[in-house]
């Protein structure tokens, strides 16, 4: 079962960030196609949000495709996420790690390894997403 | 879908003061409101009205589509400031209390089954119960009714942060098990962003603004600029709501009307927080900027 | 809404009939030696011929000269030139005052009763609104499904209910209790005596409880409402029991008998129970402003009627300032 939480300082709306968690569990395999998501009711009352804020992510999810509803069952997950395998993601993990752990034997205080991480990161990634 | 709650010039005046000022506004079924104001704005006043504790001077107010009064109010969940109750009560005798005055609409079985969901003792008296608990029983006693308006005064004004949780957390799963129209007063806004969607600002017993909170956040920007000497005319902006100045720089609180591309401006997002603060700033802000006049 | 007055009230009403239980042990305990010297001394055969005559003969005074002898001197003096019904027997008058001279003080407890309307005023009356308003959990029981004028006139009605029960059962036990010492006092129309017995009391309660609730409802709050309650009652108790009782009914004039015509002292009796208004002599015997005793009833009756009118134009008051009040 997932569980949410919903970040009050960030700036994107609030059913967005429900909705890019569920993304992100199904990248991840936290969530399968078959798996019910909480209802509506208890993700209002465990998150403390407005159940209409629930109500549209589950929407939005259903736009896109990744889950349905069944009346009288619940939300249920249909579609995965096509995304890396899990040992892949280890891969990927453990080539990070020592990353680090070069960038802390060349003496970077972690500010900096953030200044650096973000800094290439972000330039790549957003002329990837605006391309 | 009537709306839950309408006024009409809605107009409370007391010897010397004005509670209400011409108030005219609906506001739409099923939907969770936060009301928004200082104190003395007129809040309760307002909540008096829609529950009969307070009759209007001038103007109308009606609930689910028919006159307040007696009959409406067993449609009407109310708990008024400090969440009264009988204090030698327990719990259990006031949901009996709620049966015998409110007639067959009332779920006393539905009550029980929430306060012991809530974990609240129903044989305990209400003096002895904390702060926390106090408000549960006095939500659970509203809700019992089943009601399809409810109207909350200050609930989480007395309340620690994590009682304030659990109040929420009890309230959003009322709302999302059943539909209802819910309008929560508070004088701080933080507490209700994520629970409501709707936002009203009181002030000075006048309506400020009110609105779908996404609405209101898509369609208000903050702009930080350079001081000027007159009103700015910023493309894009369709109503400078209020302004406020630094020593170098001063702050906008503005309506769109488009796309706001001016570079000599910040832009920012706004949060209900400072949509309030806008909205309950001076109502004139092109003063403020008069003075940068008198001062260049 | 029945239920919810029972419930808020039901420590009062518990407190208040173990207090009647309290009292009626006491009264029993203490009234049956009362009864029973009344009893012993064949006073109630005797009383109720001897309260009618307003003269008597004066048994302390020895024969053609007043003051002296004793009561032992049995010889009965010539008084067939007197009309019989205008001299009661003086053996029983003397008995009599000799009882009412042992227990005169059982009167003290009858002024409890005096003060016990006040005393239902103050705690039944004056918390009934004032206590939720001051609390504000009228915010709560005036938006359940009940209309204000429904909560009020069931409450006000239920506890009226009450406490007249109440003090039906007390002012019946102390009236028992007390009857023996005023027919022997022969002042049964005089101050405090006409209060504490008969039916005056039921109107004294009922004002002094619709009193309270609308000083309660008017001032919002407990204390000065307790406070207004105990001053309007003694004012209005005062004034009416001062200025208006003389007022029910025209006095009557009585004149007494040439009382030196009879061979032996008599005097005025005073166990006649009339309310002496004024006296003044006219040779050699009395002339009396009087409201006979037979008038009595009427006048309990009138009093009583003034309190409950009062009553009621309180209760009106009550449901007005109640369905007008706002926050």
């Amino acid at each position: 079962m997932i569980g949410f939480h919903v970040s009050a300082s960030s700036a994107v709306p609030t059913y967005m960030q429900l909705v890019e968690q569920v993304r992100r569990a199904l990248r991840l395999g936290r969530l399968e196609p078959g798996d019910r998501l909480p209802t509506v009711r208890e993700v209002a009352a465990a998150v403390t949000i407005n159940p209409n804020t629930v109500l549209k992510a589950y929407r939005e999810l259903e736009h896109e495709g990744l889950v349905e509803g069944r009346p009288g069952q619940g939300t249920f997950v249909v579609r995965s996420l096509s995304g890396p395998s899990p040992q892949t993601l280890d891969k990927l993990r453990t080539s990070l790690e020592s990353w680090v752990d070069q960038a802390r034997a060349a003496g970077l205080e972690p500010v900096h390894i953030r200044a650096v991480v973000d800094g290439t990161i972000g330039s790549l990634l957003d002329a990837e997403e605006s391309a | 879908m009537s709306p839950a709650l309408v006024a009409d010039r809605l107009t409370k005046r007391y010897r010397r003061t004005v509670a209400l000022d011409r108030c005219s506004f609906a506001i739409p079924e099923r939907t969770i409101v936060a009301l928004v104001g200082p104190n003395g704005a007129g809040k309760s006043t307002l909540l008096g009205c829609a529950t009969g504790l307070v009759r209007p001077t001038e103007g109308t107010v009606s609930v689910l589509g028919a006159p307040v009064g007696d009959r409406a109010l067993p449609r009407v969940g109310f708990v008024a400031q400090d969440a009264p109750l009988y204090r030698n009560f327990t719990a259990d005798e006031l949901l009996t209390m709620g049966a015998k005055l409110n007639g067959d609409e009332f779920d006393g079985a539905f009550g029980r089954a929430r306060l012991e969901e809530v974990g609240i003792p129903l044989d305990r008296r209400v003096d002895r119960l904390s702060g926390g608990q106090h408000a549960q029983v006095a939500l659970c006693l509203a809700l019992a009714k089943r009601p399809e308006l409810l109207l909350l005064d200050e609930p989480l004004a007395s309340l620690d942060p994590l009682a304030r949780r659990e109040f929420l957390s009890a309230l959003m799963d009322a709302a999302a098990e059943r539909p209802m129209t819910v309008i929560l007063s508070s004088h701080l806004v933080a507490d209700l962003e994520r629970v409501c969607d709707q936002l009203m600002v009181l002030r000075s017993g006048q309506v400020k603004v009110l609105g779908a909170t996404d609405d209101l956040q898509a369609t208000h920007k903050l702009l930080v600029g350079p001081p000027q000497r007159r009103r700015p005319r910023i493309a894009g902006v369709g109503q400078i709501v209020s302004a406020s100045k630094a020593e170098r720089q001063i702050q906008l609180l503005v309506r769109t009307s488009g796309d706001i591309v001016d570079p000599a401006w910040d832009q920012f997002d706004v949060s209900l927080e400072d949509i309030v603060l806008g909205y309950l700033a001076a109502d004139r802000p092109i003063e403020l900027l008069d003075l940068e006049e008198a001062d260049a | 809404m029945t239920w919810l007055v029972w419930r808020q009230h039901r420590q009062q009403l518990l407190f208040a009939l173990a207090a009647l239980v309290a009292l009626a042990a006491f009264f029993v305990g203490t009234g049956r030696p009362i009864h029973d010297r009344f009893e012993r001394a064949g006073l109630p055969d005797c009383l109720p011929e001897a309260m009618q005559a307003p003269v008597v003969v004066d048994l302390g005074a020895a024969p053609g000269s007043p003051g002296q002898g004793g009561v032992d001197d049995a010889s009965e003096p010539d008084t067939s030139e007197l009309d019989g019904a205008m001299l009661a027997n003086g053996r029983c008058v003397q008995e009599a005052r000799e009882f009412f001279g042992d227990y005169q003080n059982v009167i003290f407890a009858g002024l409890l009763l005096l003060v016990l309307p006040m005393l239902a005023g103050m705690f039944w009356g004056a918390p009934l609104v004032a206590r939720e308003l001051e609390d504000g959990t009228y915010r709560l029981v005036w938006t359940q499904g009940v209309s204000r004028m429904r909560w009020a006139t069931t409450k006000i009605g239920l506890v009226s209910l009450a406490v007249l029960v109440i003090t039906a059962i007390y002012a019946g036990m102390l009236t028992w209790w007390i009857t023996p010492v005023i027919q022997t006092s022969g002042q049964r129309f005089a101050y405090i005596f006409f209060d504490i017995h008969g039916i005056v009391v039921f109107g004294y309660v009922l004002f002094a409880l619709v009193l309270g609730v609308f000083a309660g409802a008017v001032t919002g709050r407990l204390l000065p409402a307790m406070a207004t309650t105990v001053v309007g009652f003694l004012g209005v108790r005062l004034v009416v029991m001062l200025a208006a009782r003389n007022h029910y009914r025209p006095t009557e004039t009585r004149s007494l008998p040439d009382l030196a015509a009879i061979g032996h002292p008599t005097m005025r009796n005073d166990l006649n129970g009339d309310w002496i208004v004024a006296t003044h002599a006219r040779a050699g015997t009395e002339v009396l402003t009087v409201h006979p005793i037979g008038q009595f009833w009427a006048f309990q009756a009138i009093e009583t009627a003034i309190f409950i009118a009062l009553a009621i134009a309180l209760l009106a008051g009550t449901m007005y300032w109640i369905r007008r009040r706002v926050d």
